[in-house]
């Protein structure tokens, strides 16, 4: 943990300050008392004036007053900055505390950053492909091929991926429509499902797509893009069936889910038996628990419902609520949250904690790139991070069957091996951090 | 959307309505009967609210369970 440690003005202080190397100097002073804590050398200290009380007795730190500030040299105080480890945090600040007579106090340290509302893509389907390290994949013979990688979306138009110069494969055999869709697989209007076709594509160029055209599902309301969630549960009952159709020992199967609940009101309240969107027991939560359990990677987009002000206009969660919820937050599935192609967070993915498993998302993936002309601007939204990260698991799985590395080990490597954004360590924006093809093809190597 | 809990051979959306006295009208065919756990042979199906109090509390049977619309996170629109 990062902190800030206040000094008062002391002999002991000023003496260091006034030397050549002030935050050494103060540094060597409080080591002694806290061994756990390692003061950056780097960080000039910074002198901070002191608030005066305006009358005998009041509060000096009350805001919403006039306030004063004192320069003497003998009232101001200063702060340094330094490390502590994580597991030694309570006790490292109170020996401070207690034995060091000039420690005023000591602060967190919280990373700071702008989260950004591109309105422009950052950059394009290559640099994405620099940033997955996609050229050492495929020189390892890890490039999607013998993997089924179902796109469970609004359909695939197979004809706009080769007009972009991709040759996609697509098992027409193996794909699905709900009822009521006339569509052929491979040959739906070029749409979302479409994005997230060309985006898993960019790690997985030779994975064989399934079309899996939920989301056209017969609509009640105006909305051309959209499904009921028993939909869902029929899609993954045919998932369900193909894999364990395929030998234990064969099985390589994918699934990208870029969408979810936009709001609680669809659903029942948390606590209802018929939940959805924290219920373990939900049968859609039931059947992807158990396609996993078969040996399927479950990739599920975090969903937009992030911060203003670049929060999806169609999110209806309220402040306090969880808005990783029902599958996209289950514990058998990889959740993605979105980063652009300089790895900024994007600021309508959605925080954890998720509802059915609280640290989600997992990790972050690219999002915000121009790639497949489907949109004007950009492949957006988690919706195409989501597919991006699809794409190298099935490049991954090319070399190792789920009998291999069964999912969850595999989605312990791809945790472990993210590389790390914001603070240290785990997050509710971005996960574990963003996923890291190139050291997790080396861990895998390393436990096969 | 309830979910039913019998063996594999009373698994088919004919038998299961039969075991649960529902009736054509109150069942969705075109989503018949849905394994959703092979091992513990539960079997998802669509019903007509009108018919969700009879059948609800009847052994092996679980629900109703909600049936949300659901939307792709595409990019955001403006």
């Amino acid at each position: 943990m990062r902190v800030l440690i206040q000094l008062r003005s002391s002999q002991r202080t000023r003496s260091a300050l006034a030397s050549a190397a002030p935050a050494a100097g103060l540094a060597e002073s409080l080591t002694p008392a806290a061994p756990g804590l390692i003061v950056d050398a780097t960080y000039e200290p910074v002198e901070i004036p002191a608030p005066q009380a305006p009358e005998p007795g009041a509060n000096p730190f009350a805001l919403n007053q006039p306030m004063e500030f004192s320069f003497a040299r003998s009232a101001v105080t200063h702060v340094v900055r330094g490390e502590i480890a994580d597991a030694t945090v309570s006790e490292t600040i109170s020996a401070l505390m207690v034995s060091d007579p000039d420690v005023v106090g000591v602060f967190s340290d919280p990373v700071i950053e702008s989260m950004v509302c591109p309105k422009q893509p950052v950059g394009n389907h290559k640099d994405v492909a620099k940033r997955l390290d996609v050229s050492y994949l495929e020189n390892r013979g890890m490039d999607g091929r013998n993997v089924k990688l179902a796109i469970v979306d609004s359909g695939i138009n197979k004809a706009h991926l080769e007009s972009l110069g991709r040759k996609p494969k697509l098992d027409t055999g193996k794909s699905w429509n709900p009822p009521k869709v006339t569509g052929k697989p491979g040959r739906h209007p070029v749409d979302h499902g479409t994005m997230c076709a060309f985006d898993a594509g960019i790690a997985a160029p030779k994975a064989t797509l399934l079309d899996y055209a939920l989301l056209l599902a017969p609509p009640s309301g105006p909305k051309v893009m959209s499904g009921y969630l028993s939909d869902g549960v029929l899609g993954y009952s045919k998932l369900l069936r193909l894999i364990r159709d395929t030998a234990p020992g064969r099985r390589r199967m994918v699934v990208s889910n870029s969408w979810g609940m936009f709001s609680p009101s669809w659903d029942f309240p948390p606590g209802h038996p018929g939940n959805y969107s924290d219920n373990p027991a939900h049968p859609f939560n039931v059947i992807v628990a158990s396609l996993e359990r078969q040996g399927a990677d479950i990739l599920f987009a975090a969903g937009n419902c992030g911060r203003s002000p670049c929060i999806d206009g169609r999110c209806d969660f309220k402040r306090n609520q969880r808005a990783i919820c029902g599958a996209n937050s289950h514990p058998k599935v990889l959740s993605v949250g979105g980063i652009d192609t300089k790895r900024r967070l994007i600021g309508y993915s959605s925080r954890g904690p998720g509802r059915l498993a609280a640290d989600k998302p997992d990790i972050s993936s690219y999002t915000e790139f121009a790639g497949s002309r489907v949109y004007p601007g950009s492949d957006g939204g988690t919706s195409a991070a989501c597919p991006v990260a699809a794409g190298v698991v099935a490049a991954v799985r090319s070399k190792y069957s789920a009998a291999k590395v069964p999912p969850a080990k595999l989605r312990g490597l791809i945790r472990k091996t993210a590389a790390d954004l914001g603070e240290p360590g785990y997050d509710h924006d971005r996960g574990w951090g963003a996923i890291n093809p190139r050291p997790l093809a080396e861990e895998l190597a390393k436990v096969n | 959307m309830l979910t039913v809990a019998c063996d594999p051979s009373r698994a088919s959306l004919e038998a299961i309505k039969a075991d649960l006295g529902l009736s054509d009208d109150e069942v969705d065919a075109s989503f018949g009967s849905v394994e959703i756990d092979p091992e513990e042979h539960r079997y998802a199906i669509l019903v007509e609210e009108s018919a969700i109090g009879r059948v609800g509390g009847k052994a092996g049977v679980k629900g109703p369970f909600a049936n949300p619309p659901i939307e792709p996170f595409g990019p955001p629109p403006d």
